[in-house]
């Protein structure tokens, strides 16, 4: 049976009279008309109705939800002076509670999936909001990295028992800015170049984790859609550090790295060790079972080649720096044009777009980069104007080409 | 959602307050045990997003002495206090924790070579932040405990406890 996710109620209704047209004047047999039709049940047209409007209501249930937070947020945030502390803390309680329990009763009890699941992240964006509050009032400093991290472990086992993609993304979320936070702690020592050199090869060893885990929960069933999730979300904070290593001036204002905190070397060793192990042991499952290929040995090899060029930059010499900005930058583009081939390989349409784009991105950054200390700035402009258009051309022909190679090869017309 | 599952939602949500409430048990702790001391401080204003309007304040007893220049950035240091009419100030500084029976606060050297109590942030009603930035005496009363950790328990604008209502006399 077809995919019915691409079809619509219109499209088979017109199929439906065609079909009947074509039988009776003998184009196809009254057997094919049957064939053709079965192939279409409006059980199925209905369901793909059903299914858009299901993520209607997800998006409307989910915005809700963020909005709701934000408000009850920025509620107690104004620190209204009129509201006794005792009064505020109560409010947010009961909002946490009410938020779980009328989430809880609605996914659970009655059926409502998506209404339920917002109020839940609700609940767990309350839950943050206590934090924060109760940070307010005895004046936590408003940098303090525990709090966000007291908010991520919160969120994180409910993320897993819900299998909720939203909650989800809110823990990896929560994680990766927790983790932020600390930045400043770890790195008080270091110059400002140099923090952000570190703090991107951070956030690629944290990218290749996420990524890593991603790739595992593909293995289970069940997890196919969180999976997805940590994969995206390591890929997209996996090129945004990335790209940051690939501005020279960077570097150039880089020092030296000496006199940073052992728990920033942990975690990035941790994360990468883990990431790339995770990987490894999913290509060793599948060579010694036999199965479907899950990670593909290119993005092990993609991996680690990053995470060890990104500690080379970290922990070598600076003296090599007009070395640096080249290998960054190839790097980012041979990452890039392995993503855009295993969205060939493996029909992705998006990672094929996501590649074009972060190509783009880094071919008009180097541009700029270079550029406007050698031409007048009006000359930038045009010459950016013309470099866009053509450019935007060749990408368009580029992804028109490989996305007709990719519908062929998927059987579609 | 399996019954397991069902119980460990609750448990999470019930892990969830017991962690609200023990933060809170926490810090009133800690309030009601260590002893009051008042501080000289210069604030400014910023915001925060999630947690609104704030007041950065600057405790005169955050510079180093020379003797201690050298020392790196997020190493602690305890400042021994002594009680000067209506301010508690610096009597002097050391590398380790002075004996119990000294008031003192512990601090963290911070980037710009000077200590950071944990105090530094003061949250405010909305819109309040420039009476205090803009007051010719701002003093802290903070509580220390038995081994320097603080806690800022209220602010005296130009003597008097800050009132987000009522602009002070310059």
């Amino acid at each position: 049976m077809m995919n019915f996710g691409d079809f619509s109620r219109k499209f088979a209704a017109h199929l439906r009279r065609e079909v009947v047209e074509w039988e009776r004047d003998g184009t196809i047999t009254p057997e094919q008309a049957q064939a053709i039709l079965a192939r279409y049940p409006e059980d199925s047209v209905g369901f793909e109705a059903a299914r858009r409007r299901q993520s209607l209501v997800v998006g409307f249930s989910i915005l809700g939800a963020a909005l709701l937070g934000l408000g009850v947020i920025t509620f107690f945030a104004a620190n209204w002076n009129d509201i006794p502390r005792s009064v505020k803390l109560g409010a947010l309680v009961a909002g946490v509670v009410l938020s779980y329990g009328a989430g809880f009763l609605l996914w659970q009890r009655l059926g409502y999936t998506a209404v339920g699941i917002a109020l839940v992240l609700l609940g767990c964006i309350i839950y943050g909001a206590g934090v924060h509050l109760i940070g307010q009032i005895y004046h936590v400093p408003v940098d303090h990295p525990d709090l966000t991290a007291f908010w991520f472990l919160g969120v994180l086992p409910l993320a897993y028992i819900t299998r909720s993609t939203p909650v989800m993304f809110l823990a990896i979320v929560l994680f990766l800015v927790a983790a932020g936070f600390r930045l400043p702690h770890w790195l008080a020592e270091v110059y400002d170049a140099d923090a952000v050199i570190l703090g991107s090869v951070m956030y690629l060893a944290l990218a290749a984790l996420l990524y890593g885990i991603g790739k595992l929960k593909g293995l289970f069933e069940g997890w196919e859609s969180t999976g997805g999730l940590f994969r995206a979300i390591g890929l997209l904070v996996g090129f945004g550090a990335l790209y940051l290593l690939s501005f020279h001036d960077l570097i150039d204002e880089a020092g030296r790295v000496d006199a940073v905190d052992f728990r920033y070397w942990t975690l990035t060793y941790a994360a990468s060790v883990i990431g790339v192990l995770t990987m490894v042991w999913i290509e060793w499952r599948r060579v010694r079972l036999g199965t479907a290929s899950v990670v593909e040995p290119f993005e092990i090899a993609a991996v680690v080649l990053l995470l060890t060029a990104s500690q080379v930059l970290a922990r070598v010499p600076v003296e090599w720096t007009p070395l640096y900005p080249i290998v960054i930058n190839a790097l980012f583009v041979l990452a890039a044009l392995g993503l855009m081939i295993s969205g060939y390989t493996q029909a992705r349409e998006a990672r094929v777009n996501l590649a074009l784009g972060l190509i783009a991105l880094l071919v008009i950054s180097r541009y700029f980069e270079f550029s406007t200390t050698l031409f007048d700035l009006s000359l930038v402009f045009v010459g950016a104007g013309i470099i866009l258009l053509a450019g935007g051309f060749l990408l368009e022909r580029g992804r028109r080409k490989l996305l007709a190679a990719m519908r062929e090869g998927d059987g579609r017309p | 959602m399996r019954p397991w599952a069902r119980l460990a939602f609750w448990v999470v949500v019930a892990g969830q307050l017991v962690f609200l409430l023990a933060f809170i048990a926490y810090k009133e702790v800690d309030l009601r045990t260590g002893a009051d001391v008042v501080l000289q401080t210069v604030p400014v204003d910023p915001r925060s997003l999630l947690q609104g309007d704030y007041a950065i304040l600057d405790y005169e007893i955050a510079g180093l002495p020379p003797f201690m220049d050298d020392l790196p950035t997020g190493e602690t240091a305890y400042v021994v206090l002594y009680e000067d009419r209506d301010v508690w100030r610096a009597e002097r500084y050391a590398y380790s924790s002075p004996p119990s029976s000294e008031i003192f606060i512990k601090g963290q050297v911070d980037r710009q070579g000077h200590l950071d109590f944990g105090i530094g942030t003061y949250f405010v009603p909305e819109g309040s932040g420039h009476i205090i930035e803009g007051a010719r005496d701002v003093k802290v009363v903070v509580n220390v405990d038995a081994d320097g950790s603080a806690i800022i328990k209220e602010v005296l604008v130009n003597g008097q406890p800050f009132d987000p209502d009522l602009e002070p006399s310059r």
